[in-house]
């Protein structure tokens, strides 16, 4: 997988957590985990991948980060709801970040939202996603890579 | 609608059309017959009134005889009589010639239209009540022109003669008339009773045909139609392919195979138009061509075989979103053909075909195709590399790669962290890449060497983020899917051997074979080198090395004799001008010693160590300060060498200059419990010994760091034979 394809995605969730909550995420070390690895969060948000490569991308966060990032955002109801939307957002930035940068051979689809366990998502057996850690404040949150 | 136009539906039209006719007859018929009964009905009455007037007249005569006799006014009577008269001779010529006949008296202004009566039987008895009326006329016609005043007693005696002896005989006429003209109604009545009795059967008749044959060829007809959709249904749910029917609107019909369900995903396609059809899976300038590409196709003068190529839609891919979010690559082709009714084009038949599991397997054969040619390189080296050593290679390999994976997925942020991360990853592929130099397995050797490339880069950044790793991570997901490939080529070829070989191997044999791999190791390298290196092995085989030592033997022996002919053994030119032979010697031999312990030495005759070439690369390399270097002792500068970093060749190359190699023998002599022991001589050689424990102990620790210090004993400027 080429790196810079990864970097974009990166910078969407950088770009995200900079421009819309004020402050920076700390990306960490990308590590590798089979696709029958999920590393899921409360909440999820992915994308679909097709086009030159195949797969998903999505951003996994604890509750209690997305609701400090709401509330970062200008947002005081925390509920389920909101904290679903905001997981989306960032997914959606993510999105646009990578249908403006990886251009029209990728098709990069709107976010699908899942609250808990990841267990639907099937891959290939034998790729490995890359999960790139993020910590924003003191919490922690993933982005994962998962591409054909 | 022309009736041959009706088809099968002619033969019932016909039969309801002749059941309408006839009823419309009958009822015509019942009509006019009606309205004759009731004319005769009434010229019945009016016969049965004459045979009353007879009487009448007769009655009012004599009234009048009375009343003359007694000398009374006669005016009222008269006057009757002249009536009665007069409505007998004004209906019985009605009867005879036809005309208007007034209804109750002769003054009455509402009259009825009497037909002359038309039987036999009837004119005869109007005939001869005519003749007989006539006396009557003759006799009280003048009576009654001269009026009520002149009439006379005289006069009316003698009508009434006359009348009286005639009166009964006109009666029997006129009641003879009416008996006629009755039964001459009774027999139209009965006529239109028998009319419409054979109407009422006609019609029973004519449901009964249809009824019978004709429901009974519609049954037949639903019959068929029913099998042939049902025939139908089979047809379209059964079909691989997604067929509909385009209107010129490129409306989509109401028929279409289940299979276009399945590729779309999508049951309401009855009635929509192609562009929803197609909506969010090409683009708008794609789905344009295609609707002028099938508007061509209902343009009757275009040749269908020639636009076929134009076809927009042979061959696309489709990426249809999932619920989960994920999504479902299709390769779709459609084709589109003429439908024609009555030689005209009435729709276009499309049929859309699911391609993906074609196109997928030739990519995966194109695919196949690409890394079999990669393969060949590694497959040539499996072959004839031992089964043993190759498995135990990846073995080795793969916990390498999972280690680090487990490094990287534990990391601390901080940069200090992430420097010891890069030494360890360094480190250990850098064993790794010597095995697969020793095994000549290029692909992993290629790989290795690039991520050493990497991990200089990061290790040479001013600052180190978990990012900085992102390029090592990706270069560390290419060596896993290496190490997995080869894995499944060495299990393909194991298969093939197991299954062509009826021997199986001397597990002697392939522990010789561990150490043979060193050879052709010395061979390539001094020629990637451009050196001319002689190798002499002693007591390196399954005999001398206890198993448990094979791999770190040869994996130490590996890594010494490779720096031996890339740090030690000098160019041909320059070992020629030192007064050395061009060809350079590198011995090495494994022993037990008396001691019980077993002891691994490399020896070769090439340039010795420079202490100066060490201080120097060890500053360039900031393993040490300047201050401390002027402080250290030749053993302690020797002692660098094997600091994680150094490297003394002057260039990068495949083989040498990363900084990595004698920290991983120290790392694994260590892991055993061993020694080392290094002399050298300027421009004379060098000699390494590995002094390894008689008692072994295993360790599981393949890459793992430990804090112990080397135990390696230098003995300087010792003169070493070669």
């Amino acid at each position: 997988m080429k790196e810079e394809q990864l970097q974009v995605f990166i910078e969407g969730t950088k770009y995200f957590f900079s421009t819309f909550a004020g402050q920076q995420v700390d990306v960490g070390v990308p590590y590798l985990v089979s696709s029958d690895t999920k590393v899921a969060f409360d909440y999820t948000g992915i994308i679909g991948i097709a086009g030159a490569r195949k797969g998903c991308v999505y951003f996994s966060a604890p509750g209690r980060l997305l609701a400090k990032l709401l509330q970062a955002l200008g947002e005081d109801d925390l509920e389920d709801d909101n904290l679903c939307d905001v997981v989306g957002e960032v997914a959606n930035t993510v999105s646009g970040n990578a249908r403006r940068d990886l251009g029209p051979e990728f098709v990069i689809s709107v976010p699908v939202i899942v609250k808990g366990q990841l267990e639907d998502i099937k891959l290939p057996r034998e790729i490995r996603s890359f999960v790139i850690p993020i910590t924003w404040g003191q919490d922690k949150a993933a982005l994962v890579i998962c591409l054909e | 609608m022309l009736l041959h136009d009706l088809g099968k539906y002619r033969g019932i039209v016909a039969a309801i059309t002749l059941f309408l006719v006839l009823d419309t007859c009958v009822l015509a018929l019942n009509y006019f017959v009606s309205k004759e009964i009731q004319q005769e009905t009434e010229s019945v009455n009016l016969a049965g009134r004459q045979g009353m007037l007879t009487q009448k007249l007769l009655k009012s005569l004599y009234e009048l005889q009375d009343d003359l006799a007694v000398n009374l006014d006669v005016t009222d009577n008269f006057q009757e009589f002249a009536d009665t008269f007069e409505l007998f001779d004004v209906t019985l010529v009605a009867l005879k010639e036809g005309g208007m006949v007034p209804v109750t008296d002769i003054n009455d202004t509402e009259q009825i239209e009497v037909q002359p009566v038309n039987s036999e039987a009837a004119m005869q008895s109007v005939d001869a009540g005519l003749q007989l009326w006539q006396q009557y006329r003759e006799i009280l016609g003048p009576i009654i022109n001269n009026g009520s005043e002149q009439v006379s007693l005289l006069d009316i005696h003698e009508s009434i003669a006359t009348v009286k002896e005639t009166n009964a005989t006109l009666l029997t006429f006129m009641n003879d008339l009416t008996r006629y003209m009755e039964q001459q109604a009774n027999e139209k009545t009965q006529m239109l009773q028998y009319v419409e009795l054979a109407a009422v059967v006609a019609a029973i008749l004519n449901f009964f045909v249809i009824m019978f044959i004709f429901v009974g060829r519609l049954k037949k007809n639903d019959e068929q139609l029913e099998l042939s959709q049902k025939e139908n249904a089979e047809i379209l749910g059964t079909v691989k392919e997604g067929l509909f029917l385009l209107d010129q609107e490129l409306i989509i019909g109401s028929q279409y195979s289940q299979e276009l369900v399945n590729i779309f995903g999508r049951q309401d396609l009855d009635g929509k138009k192609l562009a929803v059809l197609l909506k969010d899976m090409v683009s708008d300038s794609e789905l344009q061509l295609s609707e002028d590409y099938i508007g061509l196709l209902f343009k009757e003068h275009v040749n269908e075989n020639l636009i076929q190529s134009l076809n927009p839609l042979k061959q696309i891919e489709v990426n249809l979103l999932g619920p989960t979010g994920l999504f479902e690559t299709k390769y779709l082709s459609f084709q589109f053909n003429r439908v024609r009714v009555n030689k005209r084009v009435s729709h276009v038949l499309v049929t859309v075909m699911d391609r993906t599991v074609e196109v997928e397997l030739e990519r995966e054969l194109e695919e196949a195709k690409t890394k079999a040619k990669g393969e060949v390189d590694s497959l040539v080296s499996i072959l004839s590399i031992e089964k043993s050593a190759f498995i135990d290679f990846l073995d080795k390999a793969s916990d390498g790669i999972n280690l680090i994976n487990e490094e990287l997925k534990s990391s601390n942020q901080d940069h200090k962290a992430y420097m010891a991360n890069v030494v360890q990853f360094q480190r250990i592929i850098h064993s790794i890449k010597g095995d697969a130099s020793a095994l000549d397995v290029s692909p992993v050797e290629k790989k290795t060497h690039e991520m050493e490339d990497v991990l200089t880069d990061i290790r040479n950044s001013d600052e180190i983020t978990g990012n900085s790793f992102l390029p090592f991570t990706v270069k560390l997901d290419e060596l896993f899917s290496q190490i997995g490939s080869l894995r499944l080529l060495s299990e393909q070829i194991a298969n093939i051997s197991d299954q062509h070989s009826d021997t199986a191997q001397p597990v002697t044999h392939s522990n010789t074979q561990s150490f043979a791999e060193i050879n052709s190791l010395v061979k390539r390298v001094a020629e990637d080198e451009n050196k001319m290196v002689n190798l002499v092995t002693q007591g390196l085989d399954s005999h001398h090395v206890p198993p448990a030592y094979i791999r770190k033997v040869r994996e130490v022996a590996i890594q010494l004799v490779r720096n031996a002919v890339v740090h030690g053994i000098e160019e041909p030119n320059k070992r020629v001008e030192l007064g050395k032979s061009p060809q350079g010697t590198v011995k090495a031999s494994f022993q037990q010693k008396s001691d019980g312990n077993y002891s691994l030495t490399i020896i070769d005759d090439g340039a010795g160590l420079s202490v100066n070439r060490i201080k120097r690369h060890a500053l360039q390399n900031d393993l040490v300060s300047e201050q401390d270097i002027e402080k250290m002792s030749n053993g302690e500068i020797l002692n660098l060498i094997f600091q994680p970093g150094f490297s003394t060749a002057s260039n990068v190359s495949m083989h040498a200059g990363r900084g990595v190699g004698l920290d991983v023998i120290k790392q694994s002599v260590m892991e055993a419990g061993g020694k080392m022991k290094l002399s050298y001589k300027q421009n004379k050689g060098c000699r390494f010994e590995i002094v390894l424990p008689g008692k072994i102990t295993t360790t599981t620790k393949t890459y793992n760091e430990t804090d112990q210090n080397i135990g390696v004993e230098q003995v300087n400027h010792e003169v070493v034979n070669s």
